[in-house]
């Protein structure tokens, strides 16, 4: 397998640089037209991310959060499943960890995180099987049921975080912080870095594993490339299409989880706030390799703290951030890698 | 001065960087049906596609009527009046005729509406005109291969081209079928046109062309007029007695052992055996039709014998494939195997080599060796993880044995027809990988000559080979023959479904005759079986008219 996957690595690694000078030009000439200070604008942009322990601390626990989500992504499209449900199960695993820590106060310290934690898991594959299956019993198209599922299932959280859980103390539409005894330890303090990094840590090389040397992972890849042959040889149609689906809902659910536990320890209102979507970039450019996904989720980490350093310290609002991801996407999806190597090896 | 002069046409693919044309020249007089012929992999199809304008020639040039010509783009080719057909029939199945024959040059009402009575006017007198009997207004999804060709033809006529290629034009057709596409191209001769006839069946060429190019090894051979050349001679050029023996190495004696000529020997079976594979009472109903795709249809194959079943398009074959897959239910009737109903894939213990080798026979973007690991996953994956030393064994035995060119590590799109169809067999034909490692410990105690790896101890008691050779070249095919031969001596049950009858005249013990849905003629294979007689039954003209 090696020299192809080489050939695909040097491929992908080129493509992931040119989108990057597009994305950068992009950014410089926005901030250039956008900010009264150019120099401010830019010096903040690309370097505050790295200037003190605070911005890259939030920074970094952004990326863990972002490289469980491009997990979940790029797990069901290896498999030719679209789970577009990130923001629904996202916001669910949210909500039912803090429910749980909410409601048990007093219990075991490493026992209730941990309950929460796997419930949320629960939570986000329900959601992610719940589309698997629609589409195995009644033909519905799980990339339509996955989104539609999860449109509902923010207006849900919403009314649970301003009804229920709400925190009466608190002029926020949030619910209350949960005891400090569930929360991960922090380790760059005051930044929301936490021990939460450790088990991402751990699942993206269980992750890697499960898909590159196991049986699920190679039938996985097979319905992916092909779901006629993958039928052929024997491989059963039905868990390919709820086991992956639900996996992707899992990881999801547990990145929710995992910012109520290690960042922000209560759930606003509008919690997910794009990180669904966030998570479906991420998987797009590691091109659902595993490995990758951690590079992809550190570049639109970074991106996503250079844009709220910009925005706290220069005239540049958090729009731009989204400009710039547009703009990286653009680059990606538009293959020019493939283009470039294809031009100069005809070339030479 | 010939019409169309090729010189010195080099190609090289990047990907693969193989050399698919080095040095091609090619000369084509006008008004001439001029047959390119060669092995798969020799580098014909790529020739064509230069000069169609679909790949750039590294290095040569191309004269049209003396002048030279740039043909960077198929647009360009046609202004040139070139126009090709490619192997792969591209029409749009839910237009009509017209609609496709007239595609991106419409008859315009109003330089804007798409004049449907015109077109279907206008492409009903260009069909008569040159002896074609399509209905203008019929769907084209409604047509059999054969109507298929004619319509890609009047594609390229509509478009007034004089220059025509085809690429394989008869590898779907039935024998009666290429009779009425030939008396059409002679049709087109004598108005006038060129032709440049891509084939590998030397037969074809001696009853049609009137010249031929031999390519070999992306080289143009020589060039002859037909007239001068013996049948028997053309099939040697096109191998090249060493590059025959080259490339058959490894099933190398099999290859030479079994010609044409030896098709007797080759029937020679064993008594059969118990049965193995039966179909009972079998009814496949179809949405909103009457008539069902299968009807009563009842067959069996025992151990030791290939069971040929031969039809025309659209009369079951494909259902009778599915069915014996075990991928479609019957709606009545029932289908098992050793007495037991279709287990799952790999548990009965069945090899299955489909017809539609390129999608549901293999998966592209993976690499050979994740194709040949993916049936016999469970050994592969022992305990859910990969034993990657198995698979790297098995993978770099198969392409050993098989003689495919390409590595464990390649992609499998990237391999030619003939070998993409080898990697199927070696994964279908196969053994159980428990019973491969006893024996390469075996082997290894014995100390017994790396050739031996090759043979197999235990085959799949069922095979169902379909169409295992469309498309391949000699060497290929009679490598895949002699396979299923020895497979059939050594016990196997095979189910051969072909629409080519000399591929089941050549190899099945029995003969099953399908028309619409039924199974109207049985016959035992043998030096009486008149094949007018399966001709007719493959028409539903028999004397039983059962198929009426």
């Amino acid at each position: 397998m090696n020299e192809t996957r080489r050939t695909e690595l040097k491929g992908r690694a080129l493509s992931l640089g040119l989108a990057l000078g597009g994305a950068f030009a992009v950014t410089v000439i926005l901030l250039w037209l956008l900010s009264s200070s150019f120099s401010d604008a830019f010096r903040l942009f690309f370097a505050a991310p790295f200037s003190n322990a605070y911005y890259l601390g939030n920074m970094l626990a952004e990326v863990g959060i972002l490289v469980l989500a491009g997990l979940g992504a790029g797990v069901a499209f290896g498999s030719r499943n679209f789970n577009l449900g990130g923001e629904g199960q996202v916001y669910l695993g949210a909500v039912v960890t803090a429910a749980i820590c909410l409601a048990l106060p007093s219990g075991n310290p490493v026992l209730v995180p941990l309950l929460a934690a796997v419930s949320s898991v629960l939570a986000g594959a329900f959601l992610g099987w719940l589309s698997g299956q629609l589409r195995l019993s009644l033909g519905v198209d799980e990339l339509i049921s996955s989104f539609l599922v999860s449109a509902a299932v923010v207006y849900f959280c919403d009314f649970i975080v301003t009804g229920p859980l709400q925190d009466a103390s608190s002029n926020f539409q949030a619910t209350g912080l949960i005891p400090e005894a569930f929360r991960f330890a922090r380790i760059m303090p005051p930044s929301s870095l936490s021990m939460a990094v450790v088990p991402v840590i751990a699942i993206l090389v269980l992750m890697a594993i499960l898909l590159a040397r196991t049986r699920f992972g190679f039938e996985l890849s097979l319905m992916g490339k092909n779901a006629e042959f993958a039928r052929y040889v024997g491989i059963d149609q039905g868990f390919y299409r709820t086991a992956p689906m639900a996996i992707s809902g899992a990881l999801y659910g547990l990145a929710g989880s995992f910012l109520v536990l290690g960042s922000y320890y209560r759930v606003m209102k509008g919690f997910s706030a794009g990180i669904g979507w966030t998570g479906i970039a991420v998987a797009l450019v590691a091109g659902n390799a595993p490995l990758a996904v951690f590079p992809a989720a550190l570049l639109f980490g970074y991106l996503d703290a250079g844009a709220k350093a910009v925005m706290v310290g220069a005239d540049v609002t958090q729009e731009i951030v989204s400009v710039v991801q547009a703009a990286v996407f653009l680059f990606i999806t538009a293959r020019f890698a493939d283009r470039f190597l294809a031009g100069r090896k005809e070339k030479r | 001065m010939p019409a169309l002069l090729m010189e010195g046409i080099c190609k090289r693919y990047l990907t693969s960087g193989a050399r698919a044309n080095d040095g091609a020249t090619l000369e084509v007089r006008d008004r001439e049906i001029h047959a390119l012929v060669g092995e798969n992999g020799a580098g014909k199809t790529t020739l064509m596609k230069i000069l169609y304008g679909l790949e750039r020639p590294d290095a040569g040039r191309i004269l049209l009527d003396g002048r030279t010509v740039a043909i960077p783009n198929p647009a360009a080719a046609a202004l040139c009046g070139i126009g090709m057909v490619s192997q792969h029939a591209e029409v749009v199945g839910e237009f009509t005729v017209a609609q496709n024959v007239s595609l991106c040059a419409e008859p315009r009402r109003f330089a804007f509406f798409y004049d449907r009575k015109a077109a279907e006017r206008e492409v009903g007198r260009l069909a008569a005109e040159n002896g074609f009997s399509l209905d203008p207004a019929a769907p084209a999804s409604a047509l059999s291969a054969a109507e298929i060709q004619e319509l890609e033809i009047l594609k390229l006529l509509w478009r007034r081209a004089s220059l025509l290629i085809l690429d394989e034009p008869t590898s779907l057709l039935a024998d009666h079928e290429v009779e009425g596409l030939f008396a059409g191209l002679k049709r087109l001769r004598a108005a006038g046109k060129t032709i440049i006839l891509i084939t590998h069946k030397a037969a074809e060429v001696k009853r049609i062309a009137d010249a031929v190019t031999v390519m070999r090894a992306g080289r143009t051979f020589i060039r002859l007029s037909a007239a001068d050349l013996a049948e028997a001679d053309l099939a040697g050029l096109m191998m090249g007695s060493h590059d025959a023996m080259g490339e058959a190495d490894g099933g190398g004696a099999p290859v030479a052992a079994i010609s044409m000529a030896d098709g007797a020997h080759v029937r020679q079976a064993a008594a059969a055996g118990p049965a193995v594979f039966e179909m009972k009472g079998v009814t496949v109903a179809r949405k909103r039709r009457a008539r069902p795709s299968i009807d009563d249809l009842s067959l069996t194959v025992r151990s030791g014998e290939i069971v040929g079943v031969c039809g025309l398009a659209g009369n079951g074959l494909a259902e009778v494939e599915d069915l014996a897959a075990g991928i479609v239910k019957p709606s009545r009737g029932s289908v098992l195997l050793s007495g037991r109903p279709m287990p799952r894939r790999r548990e009965g213990g069945r090899g299955y080599v489909p017809t539609d080798r390129l999608w549901r026979g293999s998966s592209l973007y993976s690499s050979v060796s994740e194709n040949l690991a993916a049936l016999d996953r469970h050994s592969f994956f022992p305990r859910g993880f990969e034993d990657r030393k198995a698979v790297a064994h098995f993978a770099i035995e198969s392409i050993g044995c098989y003689s495919i060119a390409g590595s464990p590590t390649q992609r499998l799109g990237t391999l030619s027809g003939g070998n993409i169809q080898k990697v199927i067999l070696a994964r279908e034909l196969a053994e159980p990988k428990r019973v491969r490692m006893a024996k390469a410990r075996r082997d290894h105690v014995v100390a017994k000559p790396a050739r031996d790896a090759c043979a197999v101890d235990q085959s799949p008691p069922f095979l169902l080979f379909c169409n295992p050779v469309q498309g391949l070249d000699m060497a290929s095919s009679s490598f895949v023959h002699s396979r299923l031969v020895e497979e059939r001596d050594r016990g196997s049950a095979i189910l051969l479904l072909s629409s080519n009858l000399d591929e089941i005249l050549e190899l099945a013990d029995r003969i099953i005759v399908m028309h619409r849905g039924s199974a109207v003629l049985e016959v035992r294979n043998g030096p009486l079986v008149e094949r007018s007689a399966i001709d007719d039954a493959m028409l539903g003209m028999t004397s039983t008219g059962a198929g009426r």
